[in-house]
């Protein structure tokens, strides 16, 4: 029992300086990696998951409201899930550790453990929760811009999809289930710059109704509101995606 | 550490190409749809004289009428422009006009229209093309025109460039009825007058390549069913059976005519191989089985029957001779007529004591009522399916409507004198 207690601290004493360099280089290698990812995540989670596909089925400018906010709500677990344990558990990882190697220290020699690392880790807890705590303040600022951000895109493409909706006037030839995928380009006075085709329904008085659409609701410009970075980032190309479901068939 | 970095580097890749697909996409299922805006100029008149018909004013009440299109009035353009370089876009854009039809028509020895669609928004043009044919024909001309039109923005076939066969009868007090079986212009202009008789004429029909017809006439005071050439004007009789001899139906590959007769008793379908005059019994009921129309592949016929108590429509599969039910809903379904589609299927449909024009999909099995008048009666559907002509009383007279199998547009043909009724449009015709 002493005697494996005593082989563990001299195998990392000989180790120790290679073996904390390489995990510190880890550390910092995969903390470098995360943040830059998560920074990226946030764009895309906002951009893509979310409102990526937005159904036109809710149409009503009374679903306008009830129609964001689920949105964020289910947008808001997704960030936390994937950049919150990211970034949280490598800071602490990385203080505890030199805490949590001491405390074994201390404890092979008196049995009353409990006395000195209640000290000790009342201190380190103080500091811990005040980092923390100052932490999750900053990320929950984050979440609360990112979530009306995302808010903002979502009501404002569900704008300019009411406003197609209320253009399209579809051929005779339309059937359900006909895609025509369009390319907008718009400009931030809302106006739009150019149409394009990315994918053809194959039926060109389709497409031709598709792109009519756009063409007739002309500009949003609802959407000068917009901040610049929200508009670069979501409206200043995006994609319209022409599927009826309402034909009789 | 070379695992991490492996990781670390699919890991990154893996994002890069998130990022690199996530652009936003808005779907739209759903539409409003308005008819088309369209300004159709008058068309330049490029020979001598005066222009012998308004080409444009045809091209433009055949849009109309369809429904699919809302013509601009001519009050309100700005300008007459019927060449490329006389387009202003922005004068078409201020009367909120989707497309542009212009055009030029001379004659020298036949008769030229060219003519050209543009895209207001996009400024470009859409469609351009001729039609040639004799000046006689002028309408017939426009009709064509229309159908390109039609086609290109629409994506289904025009059917202005088809003709009508129908039946009137003008009333004469003091003696026999006139019956007069008259074929016109798809739009009611131009009617001709094939066949006139103090003795009913009945259910006219077309061949598949509607060069033929084939009627039921009483001239020689017992049914019976006639052939008529349109071109040459010969004319055979088919049928002299005793009893019911009625509802011709050519079918469509035009070798086989499918009818009524009553010959071994209670009417029943027969088909005529109109080579050998060979009869072959369909149906064989103490019902009565009548109306036969044929599916568009040739392989079933639908007819009504009573034999389930009420008339209702049935199907016949010529190849394993089985017959099943088609319509349950209400208690009388008759007279269908079958879209080129093959699953649209227009009947005469009698609802709270109305007899309406309803469409039956064979695919759902749903039955849609598209008219709201009183006693609508034979309905016809134009060979690209987009809509219904049947026959209504309109005043005390039997006049001639139309609706789109959507049921969202309706109109009446010109009224003429007399009663009109049994319409029959005719299939494209081959130019």
């Amino acid at each position: 029992m002493s005697g494996s207690v005593y082989a563990k601290p001299v195998m990392p004493r000989i180790m120790l300086l290679p073996a904390a360099t390489t995990v510190a280089m880890h550390v910092a290698l995969v903390a470098a990696l995360t943040m830059n990812w998560s920074g990226f995540e946030e764009k895309t989670i906002q951009v893509k998951p979310q409102p990526k596909v937005i159904n036109a089925k809710l149409v009503d400018v009374e679903s306008f409201r009830p129609k964001p906010k689920p949105k964020p709500r289910a947008a808001a677990p997704r960030p936390v899930s994937k950049p919150a344990p990211k970034p949280k558990p490598k800071p602490v990882a990385t203080k505890p550790k030199p805490e949590v190697k001491p405390t074994p220290k201390p404890t092979p020699k008196p049995v009353e453990t409990a006395k000195p690392e209640p000290r000790m880790t009342e201190e380190e807890l103080a500091a811990l929760t005040r980092a923390d705590l100052a932490r999750a303040l900053d990320e929950e600022e984050d979440f609360v811009a990112e979530a009306t951000a995302e808010e903002m895109a979502a009501s404002y493409a569900a704008l300019i999809q009411q406003t197609v909706v209320n253009y399209w006037s579809r051929p005779p030839s339309a059937r359900n289930g006909m895609e025509a995928l369009l390319s907008i380009q718009l400009i931030p006075t809302g106006e739009v710059v150019s149409v394009s085709v990315l994918k053809s329904s194959g039926n060109g008085a389709f497409d031709r109704s598709a792109i009519n659409a756009v063409e007739k609701a002309g500009s949003f410009p609802e959407l000068k509101n917009l901040p610049p970075r929200e508009f670069e980032r979501t409206f200043r190309r995006f994609r319209l995606l022409f599927r009826p479901e309402d034909l009789r068939y | 550490m070379r695992f991490f970095s492996k990781l670390a580097a699919v890991l990154l890749l893996s994002l890069a190409s998130i990022t690199a697909s996530a652009q936003l996409t808005i779907e739209i299922t759903q539409g409003i749809d308005n008819p088309t805006a369209i300004a159709v100029v008058p068309f330049a008149w490029q020979s001598g004289g005066t222009a012998p018909e308004d080409i444009a004013g045809v091209v433009q009440s055949d849009l109309s009428r369809s429904g699919q299109f809302a013509p601009v009035d001519r009050a309100d353009m700005l300008g007459f422009p019927s060449t490329q370089g006389d387009v202003f876009y922005r004068d078409w854009r201020a009367l909120q006009t989707e497309y542009l039809l212009i055009g030029r028509v001379s004659v020298a020895g036949e008769m030229r229209i060219d003519y050209e669609l543009y895209d207001v928004n996009r400024q470009t043009m859409v469609e351009g093309g001729t039609v040639t044919g004799s000046p006689n024909e002028a309408r017939m001309l426009a009709h064509r025109v229309s159908d390109k039109v039609y086609e290109k923005l629409t994506g289904i076939p025009g059917a202005f460039a088809t003709r009508l066969l129908y039946v009137s009868v003008t009333r004469n007090p003091t003696g026999k009825d006139y019956y007069r079986l008259t074929l016109a212009d798809s739009d009611g202009a131009r009617p001709i007058v094939l066949l006139e008789s103090r003795e009913p004429v009945l259910a006219p029909a077309w061949s598949p390549n509607g060069r033929e017809i084939a009627y039921v006439s009483f001239e020689t005071t017992r049914p019976a069913i006639y052939r008529q050439n349109l071109m040459t004007g010969a004319r055979e009789q088919l049928t002299n059976f005793t009893g019911l001899n009625g509802a011709p139906a050519w079918s469509p590959d035009g070798n086989t005519m499918a009818m009524v007769l009553s010959k071994d008793g209670s009417p029943d379908i027969y088909l005529m191989d109109l080579a050998s005059k060979r009869l072959t019994r369909v149906t064989r009921h103490y019902a009565i089985d009548t109306e036969p129309t044929w599916m568009p592949d040739g392989k079933s016929l639908l007819f009504t029957s009573d034999r389930g108590g009420r008339p209702q429509i049935y199907r016949y599969d010529l190849r394993t001779g089985a017959t099943e039910r088609v319509t349950f809903e209400g208690s009388y379904n008759a007279r269908a007529r079958v879209a080129q589609d093959g699953r649209n299927v227009v009947l005469v449909h009698q609802r709270s004591g109305k007899f309406a024009i309803a469409i039956h999909d064979l695919v759902t099995n749903r039955l849609q009522v598209l008219t709201s008048t009183e006693l609508d009666e034979s309905p016809s559907i134009a060979p690209n399916g987009s809509m219904v002509l049947y026959s209504t009383k309109y005043r005390d007279r039997g006049i001639l409507a139309a609706v789109s199998v959507d049921g969202g547009v309706k109109f009446r043909l010109p009224a003429r004198e007399g009663d009109v009724r049994e319409p029959a449009w005719s299939p494209y015709m081959s130019q």
